[in-house]
């Protein structure tokens, strides 16, 4: 056919179709005239016109399908999602695809969500969610579905959650098969849910059958709460309001919109009411089988939730009890003044309603067998709330049993609860803990230092309680961010439990969340989350801490108990500057040490009396000699001052008397008050590993070398990890003369890290007193080069040079550190041991002179040292050594 | 955040709308997109018998999409005319695929899944007639096929049809008629030679 032709036949079909069926035929022949080909297209035209059909008038239906099966899931089998592994795809819905996975660290599968791009493209907007989500986490109800992580991915936000088995009350909500004790059972549990979200500041905001999920076992979980903070801004404002109500959208089925309260629907601010309208619309769905407000198009509907009074109750269901009406009405006001204004106002009704329905249930059943209770019964997915109601149910049918009965079943089924969630939770009494560094999930880097703050402080309470080898935190750290499996870090560390967890930080409000878990296996033993006002913090803190311990039955001394219950509220300014110090401070560089000084200060200036802050204080300055290079004068009274402050503020701080310990050690040279220090230190916290390492220290120098050994080893089982600890371990068997062993021991820590420079040096004096010059030359060098030319390192150097036999270089080195002298203060030590070992014995002993009326450390080493041993023979040696009082 | 739908979207629609063809084009990638994901939302959210419309999905891609205080109602109706396009090609095609797929896979591995399928497939078979029909009708008379492409695959009313083509509504009623017939007895026809 031509194009031309066509229009003669349409015009012909369309003149014809103007007349009334009938007259049509009567029609044509005029109109056709002698063209019996061109009568027959329009006859057969005729023919296909048949109003009566919905040919083309019904869209096409498999487009969804279609859709879906062209898009491909982001996420495969086995793929892993932090420590999720995706099992499977579950389905994929307007809030992204879901999937089952499980959860690495605890052996649980959850069900993992991915948030549409979409959504996720606009930061503010993953911002508001985030924070939405944080809150939504908090909750922690049995019909609520749990949230248990939020994170971010290759593949996008993704949310981590309580997997539900069941079935969406979508697949209930149609049927109309629901009687109204059934969905009162759901009914309560939804509005119960609602209560304690909104108690905790969370509007779902999205209340439909999809999210809301039916157990076997007759619990129901509302979903996503929170999530629809993803979406809303668009849905609440971007509807197409009554100014431009005139788009049409037959057959539309969009889920959400039939469930808008009316403030939703005019994109106003919701609150808590609206999601009371929301379940009420839910519960005539369910009892009507049909939707309160509905319409042709989307914006029929809208205007229906605006503007109509739904049908009532009554005339669908002619059964339906006043009551029931009188509770869906009050949440379907559509002014939500008028409203239930608390879920939990509307929930009570619905207990109060379901209670009486039952009872009357009962006194039916007892007036005559009735086929009722069998009926609710059918639906097999809200038969019973648990396994021990459903024997409590069958009792009562039988009417056989007196209360007392039910009172004894009740206390066992409860025993035997209490009886599996002791024996659960209590595996075996265990001694060893590390605290993994707590995630930060307040989304900023500057929270940072607030989560490895309270990581540190839950160590230090931890640590303070005898019994428990708690791993320090320099060896906790080291796993941060790290995916390690559990069983591999227990391995590493020589732990039996670890505890993890979560710290978020929104505003004033701190949330923690910690679980306990048997690390070889990977048994959760404990679980809890707080959350508190930060000022609350201390005793916060103290509270997990006490509730570990309990946990894992430990028995507390009084004393322990106090401490842990003496959660003196602290000033939340200082504490966090204490926590930036510490922050700082453990860093262990120049440039740390100088901002920790800074915050400590801070702390102290905001809180005078704050004596963990007076013992970070004291720990920086004492450490400001090794790393600044001090004159010991200028560093050691004032760490002494700070740390008799911090003792003076708090007895019980045993950092504080480690602090002083170390004064007493290298500075004052009071072996005995040294020793009766550490040894207090450790009495009160058994578990900090600086206090064994220094003590270690003076142990080695009062050549009580197998003392010393079992401390760096105590030192090194809290913190197994730690660099300096190992070099320590490394140095104690250098300074008892034992080079092959600390050089095998040393070796181990530089391939740790290659770049931790006391190893260099300490590695470099093994190879020396094993007589491998090279080797040692080659150690210095790489010491000088990491420490940016420390004059430590430069000494090493020279006194190699001269052993080795090279005096001309050794000579270039003294040059140097004297050129160096007129410019910095160098520790004259290091001066007299490249005399020594260029055997210009009379500069030695004059810089050893100047040594000694400085103090400080280094002059320690006199006797350690083989160097100095040919001096052993001189008088000036050995008057010096008396003069120290260190043993010969 | 004041900001509602993606600006993008809207300014290219407006452009589109001011003359700009070639706005469409880059149109269309955001709104398959949009449709892929809310069609999934629907399939996972709705009753398992219950198939999404596909004017509720371009509905729900246009509320999605577009910010609704910068275009007026018949935007929307020019934005449902340039998806209609795109829906054909999808229904095409999968129509096409699943009748390939039922002649290469044979009868032997038949689960309940390929059942539902098959059952189906009569409504791929009217699909491709259609479609064909379609390309026979746009021959003869352009302005009739674009007409049925508007209604059918882009769900619009007569109303909103008669905007996207300038036409009165009573027009359109009317070719509509027309073209239901033609297409009816082209396809009945086609069943039949065939």
């Amino acid at each position: 056919m031509s194009p031309e032709r066509w229009q003669q036949v349409r015009r012909i079909f369309e003149e014809a179709m103007e007349h009334p069926s009938a007259e049509r035929q009567a029609f044509l022949p005029a109109a056709c005239g002698e063209d019996i080909a061109l009568r027959r297209e329009v006859e057969n035209m005729l023919a296909a016109c048949d109003d009566s059909d919905d040919f083309l008038e019904v869209p096409p239906r498999q487009l969804a399908d279609e859709v879906v099966k062209a898009t491909p899931s982001t996420l495969t089998t086995g793929q892993a999602l932090g420590h999720y592994k995706i099992i499977s795809l579950l389905g994929k819905g307007g809030m992204g695809e879901v999937y089952s996975a499980q959860d690495q660290r605890l052996h649980r599968q959850v069900a993992i969500k991915v948030l549409p791009a979409i959504y996720t493209n606009d930061r503010a907007r993953v911002r508001r969610f985030e924070q939405e989500a944080l809150a939504a986490s908090a909750l922690n109800h049995p019909n609520i579905a749990m949230i248990f992580d939020i994170g971010q991915a290759e593949c996008g936000h993704f949310i981590a959650m309580e997997m539900v088995e069941g079935q969406t009350l979508r697949a209930q909500a149609g049927s109309g098969k629901l009687d109204l004790t059934a969905i009162l059972k759901i009914a309560v549990q939804i509005a119960d849910a609602l209560a304690a979200a909104h108690q905790a500041g969370v509007v779902h905001r999205d209340i439909k059958p999809e999210n809301i999920m039916l157990r076997p076992d007759g619990y129901v979980k509302v979903l996503d709460f929170g999530l629809a903070k993803l979406t809303e801004p668009r849905r609440t404002g971007g509807l197409p309001g009554p100014a431009h109500g005139s788009s049409t959208a037959p057959g539309t089925v969009m889920g959400t919109i039939r469930y808008m309260s009316p403030e939703q629907v005019r994109g106003l601010d919701v609150d808590a009411r609206s999601d009371i309208f929301s379940l009420g619309v839910v519960l005539y769905e369910l009892a009507t089988g049909q939707l309160p407000f509905e319409g042709e198009t989307t914006s029929d509907v809208l205007a229906a939730i605006l503007k109509t009074e739904p049908p009532v109750l009554g005339t669908l269901i002619p059964s339906v009890p006043d009551e029931f009406q009188r509770i869906v009405n009050l949440a379907l006001c559509k002014d939500r003044a008028e409203r239930y204004q608390t879920a939990d106002d509307f929930s009570r009704d619905l207990h109060e309603l379901k209670r009486k329905l039952e009872q009357e249930k009962e006194l039916g059943a007892i007036a005559g067998p009735s086929s009722k209770v069998v009926e609710t019964g059918k639906i097999a997915a809200v038969r019973t709330q648990s396994n021990a109601e459903y024997v409590v149910n069958e009792i009562k049918r039988h009417k056989l049993v007196a209360g007392v009965v039910l009172a004894v079943l009740a206390l066992t089924v409860s025993a035997y609860l209490f009886v599996t969630y002791r024996h659960k939770s209590a595996p075996a009494q265990i001694k060893s803990l590390a605290v993994l560094p707590l995630a930060n999930l307040s989304g900023a880097m500057e929270q940072e230092y607030f989560s490895d703050g309270l990581t540190e402080a839950l160590i230090t309470d931890l640590a303070r309680l005898g019994g428990l080898r708690v791993i320090s935190r320099t060896s906790a750290m080291q796993y941060k961010g790290a995916h390690k499996l559990l069983p591999q870090v227990a391995r590493e560390l020589n732990v039996e439990t670890v505890l993890e967890g979560s710290v978020t930080r929104v505003g004033d409000q701190v949330r923690i969340t910690a679980q306990l878990i048997h690390a070889p296996t990977e048994t959760p033993l404990w679980a809890h989350t707080y959350e508190r006002d930060v000022r609350d913090l201390l005793a916060l803190q103290r509270e997990v801490a006490f509730d570990i311990a309990t946990n894992i039955k430990l028995k507390l001394t009084p004393e322990e108990k106090l401490h842990l219950a003496d959660a003196r509220p602290v000033n939340p300014a200082a504490y966090e500057a204490y926590l930036q110090g510490r922050y700082h401070w453990n860093k262990r560089t120049a440039d740390g040490l100088d901002k920790a000084i800074a915050y400590f200060q801070e702390a102290l200036r905001i809180a005078p009396d704050y004596a963990l802050a007076q013992a970070g204080l004291a720990d920086s300055y004492h450490l400001l000699t090794p790393y600044r290079n001090l004159p010991a004068a200028e560093s050691y009274p004032k760490s002494k001052a700070a740390a008799l402050r911090a003792i003076e503020l708090d007895p019980t701080l045993g950092e504080a008397y480690a602090s002083l310990a170390v004064v007493k050690h290298e500075y004052d040279w009071d072996w005995a008050g040294a020793e009766r220090d550490f040894k207090r230190a450790i009495q009160l916290n058994p578990n900090y590993a600086s206090a064994h390492q220094w003590y270690a220290e003076l142990l080695t120098r009062l050549k009580r070398t197998n003392e010393a050994r079992t401390e760096i080893q105590r030192a090194h089982d809290v913190d197994p990890l730690s660099l300096i600890v190992n070099s320590v371990s490394g140095w104690v068997y250098l300074n008892s003369r034992q080079p092959d062993r600390a050089a095998e021991q040393l070796l181990k820590i530089i391939e740790m890290d290659p770049r931790f420079t006391p190893a260099h040096g300490f590695l470099g004096l093994a190879y020396q007193q094993q007589g491998r010059f090279p080797q040692a030359l080659t150690e210095f060098r790489r010491a000088l080069e990491l420490s940016g030319g420390s004059p430590r390192y430069l000494a090493n150097l020279g006194v190699a040079q001269a052993l080795s036999g090279d005096n001309r270089a050794a000579r270039q080195t003294l040059a140097e550190l004297l050129q160096l002298n007129q410019r910095q203060h160098l520790q004259p030590f290091h001066l007299a041991s490249v005399y020594t070992a260029l055997g210009e014995d009379a500069q030695a002993f004059n810089w050893l002179e100047q040594a000694f009326q400085e103090r400080g450390v280094w002059m320690l080493f006199l006797h350690l040292d083989p160097l100095f041993d040919r001096l052993r023979s001189d008088a000036r040696y050995q008057d010096l050594l008396s003069r120290l009082r260190l043993p010969n | 955040m004041s900001i509602q739908g993606s600006p993008n979207i809207t300014q290219v629609l407006l452009a589109w709308r001011n003359g700009d063809s070639a706005a469409l084009a880059e149109l269309m990638p955001m709104v398959y997109d949009e449709m892929r994901r809310l069609a999934a939302g629907h399939l996972n959210r709705e009753r398992p018998n219950h198939t999404l419309q596909p004017t509720a999905l371009v509905n729900e891609v246009y509320l999605q999409l577009v910010d609704q205080r910068q275009v007026n109602w018949q935007s929307r109706a020019h934005f449902f005319g340039a998806v209609a396009e795109i829906m054909r090609r999808l229904l095409v095609d999968h129509a096409r695929k699943h009748q390939a797929e039922k002649r290469g896979g044979g009868a032997f591995k038949v689960s309940l899944g390929d059942l539902a399928v098959v059952l189906e497939g009569e409504n791929d078979l009217e699909v491709i007639l259609l479609d064909q029909a379609l390309d026979e009708l746009a021959a003869l008379d352009p302005p009739l096929a674009r007409l049925v492409e508007l209604r059918y695959f882009g769900g619009l009313s007569v109303e909103e049809t008669a905007e996207v083509l300038a036409a009165s509504p009573a027009t359109v009623k009317r070719h509509w008629q027309t073209a239901r017939a033609w297409l009816r007895q082209r396809m009945t026809g086609g069943m039949t030679n065939e």
